[in-house]
């Protein structure tokens, strides 16, 4: 795995490939695998006993969203995701707010993550040092509760990994594959010592039946969107699709085996926790929920608790560090494609990193951080924009992926979602993807829900897409290009060049026979119509 | 629903790795089950372990699929 460079950014700069099976799922897993280390604590906070429910609710509508990227990265294995997806599908301006929403998602992912990290990082301190860093807390003028010591580490994390990442980080594919094959095996035997040895049928059910008479629905349906954000970086299946030799064959395997695996631990964890702990210990414990039940295990829970910190916190700072490097791919792509400047893609002389990048988005993930601290809980209020920038992506990235189908019919499709009618248009059988229609319905009741029920996501996610947007309008005018139109791009010629390089000869072959046959066709019926014209001529 | 890959030349650790896991599920799935039906059933519950047995049922016929897949090119 190589990080995006780019020194001009009109010229092409070609990702290596270079990642194996399961170098591929293990790149995902450590990615959408740390999730559930941040947002566990925040679901059982929210949704109480009913957690598993969230969990399974939000999970489902996962599962389509991975099945819909999936289709999109087997059939476009480029790393600019769901901004390139949208701009095939809907144009420049769909590309662009697609890529706006997951910007804010990159940026939040360096301050979330490194906030969570942070907090598995003071598991330690109270038996180190004696201090709990949750009970120090500043006022600041009319705010009183800053809890300075947690603020401090999480600018040290951001600030740090910036600095790595201007140096020129080789966030190599063997790191991620040691550290995903560390977790994997630790989230299994986490999972299933505390089922056998921990777990009380009796407590989850208690809770579970609690919940179910008591909690208000408006705080399952906060719950249930918060949920979403243990299933975000699927963007890093087309990610890695760039990076990977033979993508067709290997990413539907292997996105579609970290989609289950991500979502079994999800519900698992959430199950296995409410039948160690109360609720009320994970919500007073937001930070390491992971690790509180770790440490609860019987017999092994004073090695797992520690252990399952160290990890927790490593892997939610690659995690961070996935949105520093997932903001410079995604810039990289949006400037070849006009719809931002190049100056961000601007290489460092000596380090040959895309420095501007690295310094703007690392900084905007540090304010966001500081400005989340101000509020009553940091964590709360970045998951809350992280699932509105998630949410609102994935809603443009299905109605590119429906719109595909009836656009680009011709690029080979190595993977399709299951359940397709099939209907005739302009000449041609297109398969209409009814579980996309699902995703898509799904996507929305969740962003509903976001914006129903989060009272800082309904605001700072939309003005940031708003911020982003202004600035789209004056860059393309002042660029003399089309504000609401397209740039036109060969997109035949560039689907070639990427299956070329994705070394996909049979679907470089069965593209050009798809494109012939159509050319065909088209010669068909204009010589069927040209008698016709020449009759008109003649008259 | 995926291209098919060439079949297996020999079985690999991770056959092996992948078997164990699904009987690791399947019983691990069990476990839970007979655990809430004995003490105190929930939606939760049922549902994980139902999942489990699922996830381990689908494994070990993956495994039995590239085993047959090795004997037939044998």
């Amino acid at each position: 795995m190589t990080t995006a460079n780019s020194g001009d950014s009109r010229g092409k700069e070609e990702l290596r490939r270079d990642v194996t099976v399961w170098g591929s799922y293990t790149w995902g897993y450590a990615d959408v695998g740390a999730d559930i280390y941040a947002a566990l604590g925040l679901v059982i906070a929210a949704a109480e006993g009913l957690a598993p429910m969230a969990f399974a609710l939000a999970g489902v509508i996962y599962i389509l969203i991975g099945l819909g990227y999936t289709e999109l990265s087997s059939t476009y294995p480029v790393a600019g995701g769901g901004h390139y997806f949208a701009l095939r599908g809907l144009g420049d301006f769909w590309g662009f707010v697609a890529g706006a929403a997951l910007l804010l998602d990159y940026t939040i992912d360096i301050a979330l993550f490194a906030v969570a990290s942070a907090g598995y990082v003071n598991f330690f301190l109270p038996a180190v040092f004696g201090i709990n860093p949750g009970h120090i807390i500043v006022a600041l003028g009319p705010l009183h509760d800053i809890k300075i010591v947690w603020l401090l580490e999480t600018m040290v994390l951001i600030f740090s990994l910036m600095f790595i990442n201007i140096r020129g980080v080789r966030h190599s594919s063997r790191l991620n594959e040691i550290l995903g094959a560390m977790d994997l095996i630790l989230e299994t035997t986490v999972v299933m010592l505390g089922f056998i040895l921990a777990w009380h049928p009796a407590l989850l059910a208690s809770q579970w039946h609690a919940a179910l008479h008591s909690l208000p629905l408006s705080k399952f349906m906060y719950g249930s969107s918060l949920a979403i954000i243990s299933f975000v970086g699927l963007e890093s299946i087309s990610q890695a699709a760039q990076e990977t030799r033979r993508p067709a064959t290997i990413i539907p395997r292997t996105s579609i085996a970290l989609i289950f695996t991500v979502f079994i631990f999800a519900v698992g964890f959430s199950t296995v926790g409410l039948g160690i702990l109360p609720w009320q210990q994970f919500s007073a414990n937001i930070s390491d929920p992971v690790a509180q039940i770790a440490k609860s295990i019987p017999y092994l829970g004073f090695i797992a608790g520690p252990f399952t910190a160290v990890l927790g916190a490593t892997i939610l700072l690659i995690s961070a560090n996935t949105g520093v490097m997932g903001a410079s791919r995604l810039t990289l792509s949006m400037s070849q494609l006009h719809l931002v400047t190049g100056w961000l893609d601007k290489i460092h002389p000596r380090f040959h990193t895309p420095v501007r990048t690295i310094i703007i988005f690392s900084a905007m993930g540090a304010l966001e951080a500081l400005l989340a601290f101000l509020t009553p809980s940091a964590m709360d209020t970045l998951g809350n924009m992280y699932a509105f920038g998630a949410t609102l992506g994935y809603m443009i990235v299905f109605v590119s992926l429906i719109v595909l189908r009836y656009r680009d019919p011709y690029s080979p499709r190595p993977y399709k979602m299951p359940v397709n009618v099939k209907i005739k248009s302009g000449g041609n059988t297109v398969d209409f993807p009814l579980m996309g229609i699902l995703g898509f319905i799904g996507v929305s009741f969740i962003l509903f829900e976001v914006i129903f029920t989060h009272a800082i996501g309904r605001i700072a996610g939309p003005a940031w897409v708003i911020l982003c947007l202004i600035y789209y309008l004056f860059w393309r005018r002042r660029n003399h290009l089309p504000l609401f139109g397209s740039v036109k791009h060969n997109w035949e010629k560039e689907q070639i060049d990427v299956l070329t390089s994705a070394e996909e000869y049979d679907l470089v072959e069965e593209y050009k026979n798809a494109l012939a046959q159509r050319d065909k066709k088209v010669k068909h019926d204009v010589s069927k119509t040209a008698p016709t014209d020449k009759i008109h001529d003649n008259r | 629903m995926f291209r098919k890959l060439p079949p297996p030349t020999k079985f690999t650790i991770t056959d092996k790795y992948k078997l164990l896991l699904g009987v690791i599920a399947i019983v691990l799935g069990a476990v839970i089950l007979w655990r809430a039906v004995e003490i105190a059933m929930s939606v939760p519950a049922l549902m994980v372990s139902i999942a489990f047995i699922g996830f381990g049922s689908y494994r070990l016929w993956l495994g039995y699929t590239r085993l047959k897949q090795l004997r037939a090119k044998r």
